[in-house]
């Protein structure tokens, strides 16, 4: 499926890749085409990225999904429309434990709990899990055709396919019984020697961080585990939709060593976890020399006379020093660019390389200024549907 | 004991020698330059005589590829150009962090390799954390045959600001967490020294584009406002330089005439110069924005070719990073 279709028939796009490439930007330009497809669509951001809020032309951006107002852009979306929030980790922590909750009780002690304000606020794990949670809701509840997700950097952004297991995991049935043995009295030999495993593990504990934080992970244990079915069902559920078939991952990279070095990790790393890159995206890969022809991707340019050009202009434009001397300072910025293009093109191709055949390609250059507005957004959603490059 | 907290009394002129300190701390946005900037301040410090240890969090084999080495561990090692390297990752230092604080090695090994005990630990609050900065405080202590410290400065790439913000601000996250313990005392004793002016300082690494700058200047209030750590330079890295400013007037009438002449190459040249030339006066307007915001030295770092940077042209990049410079004019 080339990118317009994605845009025009997927469900879930999920864009990953290093910092700094344009995962948000090129989130927000892969909805905006959706929605000028006809689209109800969501953008989800887990990166506190204001810029993404006011580049939709939206007042703010947290947690409550806003309209995106597309009329400013002029164009008629027909039925589409755009939709964006940003997922704020402890309130979306707030809001999950609202609804699985099984009484007002367990709400207020959970709530009011130090480990769990600590894991909910401050923790970039955490985040990653409580943004899968915000995803499954819109994707159960939303009524949206297409929701497009944007990661953190790099390295976070694979936290997302661990997410789901890794609370499930911190409630683990032993890890639990270690500490609340009186939940679940030990009986058999086996159960015994986890509960000698849990004094142990209490003891070491204690001694390294002190008796308060003990104190405070028994109380969150005992009382989240009366959540745990329910976490762990969701989690799962989470899991199934990362990996359901229709779900596309991006990478998006740009075209710097680094990033690519980073985008080359990342794609080995999904393909050992069987995640298939959908596409690779080379966003700001190359510089545009030609006026008027901003997907162009030139890479040399021809050798030009340049004193005989400017005296050619001589009945309009006198020659003198100063102007011959600008005149190839022109040229050789432009030129300068025109190499950088074909150095990048050198890096991207290293990329390529080992790509599984079936992923597409799509190139996008670099604007003259940050993508800063609807407009903006909308002439890279142009450009990145049109620099699709053959495989 | 407390050591004063970090304030901008404190903060460097031009005569203070960057490189004097134990820890320099780099944060930014993502892809500004931080670890290139790092690596070149490394460079420049062993070439000045100094035994400059960088120190990388997470397993981004970014100093890896920058210094072209095999590999970069959780144990320094010599990188080229008199540096050495290291890698911190999270997973690992919790295992090196357990295996201190376990009186019986036995019993340290049962504990890490069992897997149950192994999650939890991992799951736990700020335990990754407090881990790594363990490991930054054993590097710290450690001295050479004659007594002086074996690694001067220690250049940690925090990696992104949400990651840096949580290893200046543990202090906080953990004091309702935590009673008196070893980890308790850990990171107060960390937190005292980042917050020590005399020894470290938080260099900030920012790009002359508009939101770059505003992210860069409301990270300076949250920092200062908690007194965490007091601030090195602001780097502005990759300023882009056309070579035209003051020549606008020959552009605009080379542009003219090659239109009115059917020139289309000079003309497409002059189109690439003007748009450059905005893209310029952008990025100067952005730094004189910080300038005008900070009280700290601003350093412009030049954009360099986009292929892979040298040895040698990364020295040259820490030593510009070092110039003196006047500090801005902000509050
Ligand atoms: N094609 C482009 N041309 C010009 N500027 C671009 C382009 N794509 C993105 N940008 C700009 O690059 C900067 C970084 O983009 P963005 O915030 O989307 O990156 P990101 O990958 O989400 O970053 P992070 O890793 O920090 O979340 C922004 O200022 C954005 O406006
Ligand atoms: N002054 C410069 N001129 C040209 N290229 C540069 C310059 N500084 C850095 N780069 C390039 O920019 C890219 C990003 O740099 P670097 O990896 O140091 O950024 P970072 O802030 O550490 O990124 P991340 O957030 O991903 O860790 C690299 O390819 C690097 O070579
Ligand atoms: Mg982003
Ligand atoms: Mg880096």
């Amino acid at each position: 499926m080339s990118l317009s279709a994605l845009v025009g028939d997927g469900s879930l796009v999920v864009c990953v890749g290093p910092g700094g490439v344009g995962k948000t930007t090129v989130s927000a330009a892969l909805g905006l085409a959706a929605a000028r497809a006809g689209r109800k669509t969501l953008v989800l951001t887990i990166d506190p990225a204001r810029r993404l809020a006011d580049a939709l032309g939206l007042d703010g951006l947290d947690d409550a999904i806003r309209r995106v107002p597309l009329e400013r852009l002029g164009v008629d979306v027909g039925g589409g429309s755009l939709w964006a929030a940003m997922v704020d980790t402890g309130a979306s922590y707030d809001a999950l434990i609202e609804r699985i909750a099984p009484d007002e009780d367990t709400k207020r002690r959970i709530l009011a709990n130090r480990v769990y304000r600590a894991v909910s606020r401050s923790l970039a794990r955490s985040h990653a899990y409580v943004a899968m949670e915000r995803l499954y809701d819109a994707m159960e509840n939303g009524g949206y055709d297409l929701v497009v997700l944007d990661t953190p950097p790099a390295r976070n952004a694979l936290d997302i396919l661990d997410a789901p297991g890794h609370l499930a995991s911190f409630l683990d049935g032993r890890i639990v019984n270690w500490f609340i043995p009186e939940l679940d009295k030990p009986r058999g030999l086996g159960a015994r020697l986890v509960a000698k495993g849990g004094q142990v593990a209490k003891g070491l504990l204690g001694r390294v961080t002190g008796q308060t934080l003990l104190d405070e992970i028994i109380e969150f244990l005992t009382v989240f585990v009366t959540m745990r079915e329910g976490f762990i069902a969701r989690a799962q559920r989470v899991d199934e939709l990362l990996r359901a078939r229709d779900t596309a991952f991006l990478l998006v990279s740009s075209a710097s060593p680094s990033s690519a070095d980073d985008a080359a990790w990342l794609r080995d790393d999904l393909l050992r976890r069987h995640v298939p890159v959908h596409a690779v995206i080379f966003n700001q890969s190359f510089v545009p020399v030609v006026p008027d022809e901003p997907h162009q991707l030139r890479l040399q340019l021809d050798d030009a006379d340049v004193d005989a050009r400017v005296r050619a202009l001589a009945p309009e434009l006198p020659t003198t020093e100063a102007l011959l001397e600008t005149a190839h300072g022109m040229r050789a910025l432009r030129k300068a660019a025109a190499a950088d293009n074909q150095r990048f093109q050198r890096i991207v191709d290293g990329l390529v390389a080992e790509l599984p055949a079936g992923c597409h390609r799509v190139r996008a250059p670099r604007l003259d200024e940050e993508v800063r507005d609807l407009p903006g957004l909308a002439r890279l959603a142009d450009l990145l549907l049109a620099g699709e490059q053959p495989g | 004991m407390r050591v004063a907290a970090a304030n901008d009394e404190s903060s460097p002129t031009a005569e203070l020698d960057l490189l004097d300190h134990r820890f320099l701390l780099f944060t930014g946005k993502g892809g500004v330059g931080k670890s290139t900037l790092t690596a070149a301040l490394a460079i420049e410090a062993a070439a000045r005589g100094l035994r400059p240890l960088v120190v990388e969090l997470g397993h981004r084999a970014t100093m890896r590829s920058i210094f072209g080495v095999e590999a970069v561990g959780i144990t320094p090692r010599a990188v080229g150009h008199g540096v050495h390297a290291m890698s911190v990752e999270f997973e690992q230092s919790v295992v090196e962090y357990m295996a201190q604080h376990i009186p019986s090695r036995r019993t340290a090994r049962a504990i890490v390799s069992n897997p149950v005990l192994d999650r939890l630990f991992k799951a736990m609050p700020a335990v990754g954390e407090i881990a790594t900065i363990n490991i930054l405080r054993h590097r710290e202590a450690e001295r050479d045959d004659r007594g002086r410290p074996r690694w001067a400065p220690i250049l940690v790439d925090l990696d992104a600001t949400g990651h840096a913000l949580m290893f200046l601000e543990l202090r906080e996250v953990v004091r309702h967490l935590m009673g008196a313990g070893p980890m308790r005392r850990l990171v107060d004793e960390v937190a005292d020294t980042f917050a020590d002016p005399r020894r470290t300082r938080l260099n900030l690494v920012t790009l002359p584009e508009e939101l770059p700058v505003s992210e860069t200047l409301e990270l300076h209030q949250r920092i200062r406002a908690a007194r965490s750590v007091a601030f090195g330079r602001i780097f502005v890295n990759r300023v882009p330089t056309t070579g035209l400013l003051g020549a606008e007037a020959r552009v605009e009438a080379l542009h003219e005439a090659a239109r009115s002449q059917g020139d289309p190459e000079l003309l497409a040249d002059a189109v690439f110069a003007r748009a450059a030339l905005d893209n310029e006066r952008r990025a100067r307007a952005q730094i004189d924005r910080l300038r005008e915001h900070l009280a700290l030295p601003v350093v412009e770092l030049p954009r360099l070719v986009a292929s892979r940077l040298s040895g040698d042209e990364l020295r040259a990049l820490g030593r510009a990073a070092l110039a003196p410079v006047r500090a801005g004019e902000g509050a």
